[in-house]
């Protein structure tokens, strides 16, 4: 496995000693019971104040490593991260409120919990995710709050892709918000029940990601996917995309039987491509090869309608003409 | 949930959302102080733009460009609506613009298509009720006597919408082009994510996006 710089040898030799004073000794597997340390996680930054630090680190398309630091505050249900970094901080609120519940992990990961390492000197329970026998993921989660305090992402091949971890936290202690509500006032992405054609959104795609919402964004439509641990965005847009207007960089690919352009960053994978007149950008925090492969599963969109094809061709007479 | 409507506030006072959508933008903005300042700014911004004089570009300049068609210009040329400058201008045009070159045929072509429509004469029993509703208590004039010449008109604009209509319809529409606000989207995906936790699954959100491979 290609191991991230940042992560050798002083840390990985504390983890293994750590790992080897708790005891690597699987947790007997009750019914549901590994995959609901998991589920736990899933809330309780939500619930829960603190400040803290947190690296991210990860391998970009050409097999260049990156870090970056950012300071974190969570008040219950809202979460304040990257004061300082190089773009303005992210105020979070409870994203867009789904639909429909996200797929149980188990249904596509075997998902195993282990007495877990220190984490800052806070117990884990480490919790492992095969994928088809081979590791997928994996995360440490602080037993006393349930906080998630490191997250581990691998590609096929065994070699890491993204690490998130907490390096200090201080002033942990429960809110006692159970959910992110919206303040009022603020902005509501506006949700949408049926995906307007040309556009078309499958209940699932390829990896086992199930539609979780559909959103208007502006000129764009997104649709969420989730497989209870990762999710997916398919934006979909009318217009073919001007390579000159695609950020730079990128790898060339072929997608079907069109040409898609494929980027790296912090958190993951997009792939963008054309398709009878509209450009669909896939949004996806899995590893490259499961993003790729879902993006493929995506259906091209359904042929404009007379209609929509007159209002695009005089949209593009005026364009032409101013 | 990054907090506020973005490229909806556009939309909004361009009055092109829907009643909710609409709604829901005018409630945030009248309790967001940075949305309803950036609505001054778009305000004022399409204010300036409105106080602008309208411009001409300098001949010549745009011909050679392949960003600019000719649009109605071509009709024109064919009208012989065109002066001689213009004329020479186009002309370089088409020869550097297979787009433009082929509509130029395609409009010569329907031009000739309407002038080969045979000539039609209109039944005069066909026009008669329309004076005689017109002037329910005089007498009805005497029968209208159309002009042939009228009717091929009539004819001849029927047939150039219908051409006109299915010159755009019937082949693919041209490409409208796209701009995909990648980084934009990344974001909007980050923060629309339900789980696994929002701290590891959103800290990626908060670093600057960059796009290499």
């Amino acid at each position: 496995m290609r191991a991230l710089r940042p992560l050798a040898r002083s840390r990985l030799a504390t983890v293994t000693l750590a790992t080897l004073m708790v005891g690597l000794v699987t947790t007997p597997c009750r019914a549901g019971g590994d995959a609901e340390v998991l589920r736990r996680a899933q809330a309780a930054s939500s619930r829960m104040a603190f400040v803290g630090t947190v690296v991210v680190r990860w391998v970009d398309g050409d097999g260049r490593q990156h870090e970056e630091s950012m300071p974190v505050k969570g008040k219950g249900a809202e979460l304040e991260l990257g004061v300082g970094v190089k773009q303005p901080a992210l105020t979070w609120s409870g994203g867009v409120g789904t639909t429909r519940t996200a797929p149980d992990p188990t249904v596509k990961y075997q998902v195993r919990a282990q007495p877990g390492p220190l984490v800052l000197g806070r117990p884990t329970t480490r919790v492992l995710l095969d994928l088809d026998g081979r590791l997928t993921e994996e995360a440490a989660v602080d037993d006393g709050s349930g906080l998630l305090l490191r997250r581990q992402v691998y590609d096929s091949r065994g070699d890491t892709v993204r690490v998130v971890e907490f390096t200090s936290l201080e002033n942990l202690r429960p809110t006692g918000a159970t959910a992110a509500h919206p303040r009022k006032g603020s902005w509501t992405v506006p949700s949408l029940d049926e995906v307007p054609r040309p556009f078309r959104a499958p209940d699932q795609l390829a990896g086992g990601y199930a539609r979780l919402g559909a959103y208007r964004r502006g000129p764009a439509v997104q649709v969420l996917y989730g497989d209870g641990v990762r999710t997916l965005s398919v934006f979909s847009q009318l217009g073919e995309a001007d390579p000159s207007d695609l950020p730079a960089g990128g790898e060339r690919l072929v997608l079907g039987a069109t040409q898609a352009r494929r980027w790296t960053w912090a958190g993951g994978q997009v792939v963008t491509w054309s398709q009878r007149g509209t450009t669909i950008t896939v949004v996806g925090d899995g590893p490259p090869a499961e993003v790729l492969a879902a993006a493929r599963s995506v259906p091209e969109p359904s042929r404009l309608g007379v209609l929509a094809r007159l209002r695009q061709a005089s949209r593009s007479i005026v364009r032409r003409l101013v | 949930m990054s907090g506020h409507p973005g490229d909806l506030l556009s939309a909004w006072l361009d009055g092109e959302l829907v009643p909710a959508e609409a709604a829901a933008v005018a409630s945030h903005v009248e309790v967001c102080a940075a949305c309803a300042a950036e609505r001054d700014e778009v305000d004022a911004g399409r204010a300036a733009v409105r106080r602008l004089p309208s411009l001409e570009p300098p001949p010549g300049v745009l011909w050679a460009s392949p960003a600019v068609h000719l649009g109605d210009l071509l009709s024109a040329c064919l009208d012989s609506e065109v002066d001689e400058d213009l004329l020479s201008g186009i002309e370089a045009h088409l020869a550097a613009c297979p787009a433009c070159a082929a509509e130029h045929d395609e409009v010569a072509w329907a031009r000739a298509a309407v002038r080969r429509l045979p000539e039609v004469e209109a039944p005069a029993e066909a026009l008669r009720p329309i004076w005689v509703g017109s002037a329910p208590s005089s007498r009805p004039p005497p029968p209208a006597r159309v002009r042939p010449r009228q009717l091929v008109a009539a004819a001849a604009a029927a047939a150039a919408a219908a051409a006109g209509v299915l010159s755009l319809v019937g082949r693919p529409a041209p490409a409208d082009p796209s701009r995909p606000s990648v980084a934009s989207f990344v974001s909007q995906h980050s923060t629309s994510s339900p789980g696994p936790d929002a701290v590891s699954g959103l800290a990626p959100a908060a670093l600057p996006v960059s796009f290499s491979r």
